[in-house]
């Protein structure tokens, strides 16, 4: 029996992983293992469609964000959704330290002339659904589009709930075991496509 | 539109005045909302641009240039005084005119009044749309053979624009935006009712004013951060902490070095001192000169500006992770969370006779919370503003709340009182 070649079906997980969120799984291993160059031909080079922001076609809403549309980097924290920087909770823009900075990078300074101090910057599904929403959310099962030239990776947050957070009943969606789609988040991988 | 308010229109004298107070009333409103939104969504950066457009409309007033004016070159809907109720059209008339871009523009003023005003802040902005839409509803009030007369002088109003509009350019040009501006912020309030801030001049230096019940004012150049109990002042100025009798300025006790962020209730005083890039909150009892460490910080994050009443000491703390509201005991040194966010910003706790106040920020919406110590009901908002506005340092005392309200576009803070 031939051996299937790795990139192959790194390929054919990753264009498929939208089907269960066991083959999202194993797709994202494989994905980690031969890279993503390999997943960038089994996406159609065209721009995938939007529904709310590009890539999403479905009727989730975004989870909540300071930014325009949830960003995210790939420990789940917040970016600004034009540039991919940094931002903090409050969604300014922060430096390598979690200062927060003005688009010239110079430190913002509040009413009395001292700099602002920072604010917390956590987890957009971990953090922010779990006190906002009170449920025990986690970022599982995603698939993955082409945006703005590049492959991204959309991102189920999803919680042991019957409601989403439309306020109407949540999909199963990508979500592993009892866990169902909360909202959804995403991160650009910087692959191009 | 002259023609419009009159007897022969309106049907009768009382009418006619009916519709001139509406149209007055809309064209000032609407005046005053335009400026209010662009005082809130301008910015000093727009000054070189104001100032540029200054010219460029004393060019084209003088008739130096043929430039063409943005505008939508219609008059008010004459079909709305025949369709409409007279207080409806009336007030239509004047909320359409008073917005100043809905219809056509002879001149380029306004325009170019609009983005200075955008460019001077808040107050400015309302000032001169307010101007603006009396200017509106003063053209219906006049006499019509008045506006005749103005209309046939329309070359020597031009040019008298143009002089205007120099004088206008020349003012931007001596006056850089936000100058004029003296914030004031972190307020203290005493239990009868005086209240000491930080005066913040636009080059940036401050002053500590204290406004007693009693009237009068008295001033500490110099001087930031006041905080004001009965007799005594606390304030940090460039030597460290400085705690006074206000009456006398009598020196009570000096803490020299990196000190800040200083709450007085004699015989306790709490500051920030500050390690490099670690924190620590102290408490201080000034009688006998111990210290009691209450919280700290190791990295650069943040310990907020304390308050103290009845012994009991609260506090905001800021970390990447979370930010906490917190409590201590000055007496025995027991410290508490009251609040956790893992998301909002909580910042500025004041705490006065068991009720707590204190900003929440989170998406774009900056919220003055109150909470009895006591209740298990939910907090309550006070006031709500949103970016690029927001809430800085509180105070509560004598029955009211105060607050200091900023805007982080022309820099400008100012404070805000509500009854408790």
């Amino acid at each position: 029996m031939p051996r299937p070649d790795p990139a192959e079906l790194a390929a054919r997980l990753a264009a498929s992983g939208t089907r269960r969120s066991f083959l999202a799984r194993v797709g994202a291993v494989v994905f980690a293992v031969v890279g993503g160059k390999m997943v960038a031909a089994a996406v159609a080079p065209e721009e995938a469609e939007s529904f709310h922001f590009c890539g999403h076609t479905f009727t989730t809403g975004s989870c909540p964000h300071p930014g325009k549309h949830p960003r995210i980097d790939r420990h789940g924290l917040p970016l600004r959704t034009s540039d991919g920087r940094p931002i903090d909770n409050l969604g300014r823009l922060i430096d390598r330290t979690g200062d927060p900075i003005d688009r010239n990078g110079n430190r913002l300074r509040g009413p009395d002339g001292a700099p602002l101090a920072r604010a917390p910057r956590t987890r957009i599904c971990q953090d922010w659904v779990r006190e906002r929403h009170h449920l025990d959310a986690r970022l599982q099962g995603s698939w993955f589009r082409c945006c703005g030239g590049q492959i991204r990776k959309l991102w189920d947050c999803c919680a042991i709930t019957k409601k989403r957070i439309n306020g109407d009943a949540a999909l199963h969606g990508y979500c592993y075991g009892r866990r169902k789609v909360f909202c959804v988040t995403f991160y650009d991988t910087g692959l191009p496509c | 539109m002259v023609e419009t308010i009159a007897p022969a229109v309106c049907g009768s004298r009382p009418r006619t005045a009916l519709a001139l107070l509406l149209f007055a009333t809309g064209a000032i409103g609407v005046a005053a909302g335009v400026g209010l939104l662009l005082g809130s969504l301008g910015s000093p950066a727009l000054l070189p641009v104001a100032i540029a457009l200054a010219i460029a409309g004393v060019l084209r007033e003088a008739g130096l240039v043929r430039l063409p004016v943005p505008q939508w070159r219609r008059q008010v809907p004459e079909s709305w005084h025949h369709a409409l109720p007279l207080p409806l059209w009336s007030l239509g008339y004047g909320a359409g005119l008073g917005a100043g871009v809905l219809t056509f523009q002879p001149v380029a003023t306004f325009l170019i009044v609009a983005v200075a005003a955008a460019a001077s802040g808040t107050t400015a902005a309302v000032l001169a749309l307010t101007a603006f839409g009396a200017g509106r509803a003063l053209g219906a009030a006049l006499p019509p053979a008045f506006v005749d007369v103005m209309a046939a002088l329309y070359r020597p109003m031009r040019r008298t624009n143009a002089v205007a509009l120099a004088l206008l350019a020349l003012a931007l040009v001596a006056a850089p935006a936000g100058a004029a501006t003296i914030s004031q912020l972190d307020p203290s309030v005493a239990d009868d009712g005086g209240v000491a801030y930080t005066q913040r001049a636009p080059g940036g230096a401050t002053t500590v004013v204290v406004r007693p019940a009693r009237g009068g004012s008295i001033a500490v150049p110099g001087a930031s951060q006041p905080s004001l109990r009965g007799p005594y002042l606390a304030y940090r100025d460039p030597g460290g902490v400085t705690v006074v009798r206000w009456r006398t300025m009598q020196v009570v006790r000096r803490l020299a070095g990196a000190w800040s962020k200083p709450a007085i209730e004699f015989p306790y005083l709490v500051a920030v001192r500050s390690f490099g890039e670690r924190q620590r909150m102290i408490s201080i009892d000034l009688r006998t000169g111990l210290q009691r460490v209450l919280d700290g910080l190791t990295t650069g994050d943040d310990l907020g500006r304390p308050s103290i009443d009845r012994g009991q000491v609260a506090w905001h703390k800021t970390t990447r992770t979370s930010s906490r509201l917190m409590m201590g005991n000055v007496h025995n040194g027991h410290v508490r969370v009251l609040l956790l966010s893992r998301f909002r910003l909580l910042t500025n706790p004041s705490l006065r006779r068991g009720i707590l106040i204190w900003i929440e920020q989170t998406l774009g919406i900056s919220r003055v919370r109150e909470q009895r110590l006591a209740s298990r009901r939910p907090s309550r908002v006070r006031a709500k503003v949103r970016s690029p506005r927001l809430f800085w340092t509180t105070a509560i005392g004598a029955g009211k709340v105060f607050f200091t309200r900023w805007n982080t576009n022309t820099g400008e803070a100012s404070i805000v009182r509500l009854p408790k």
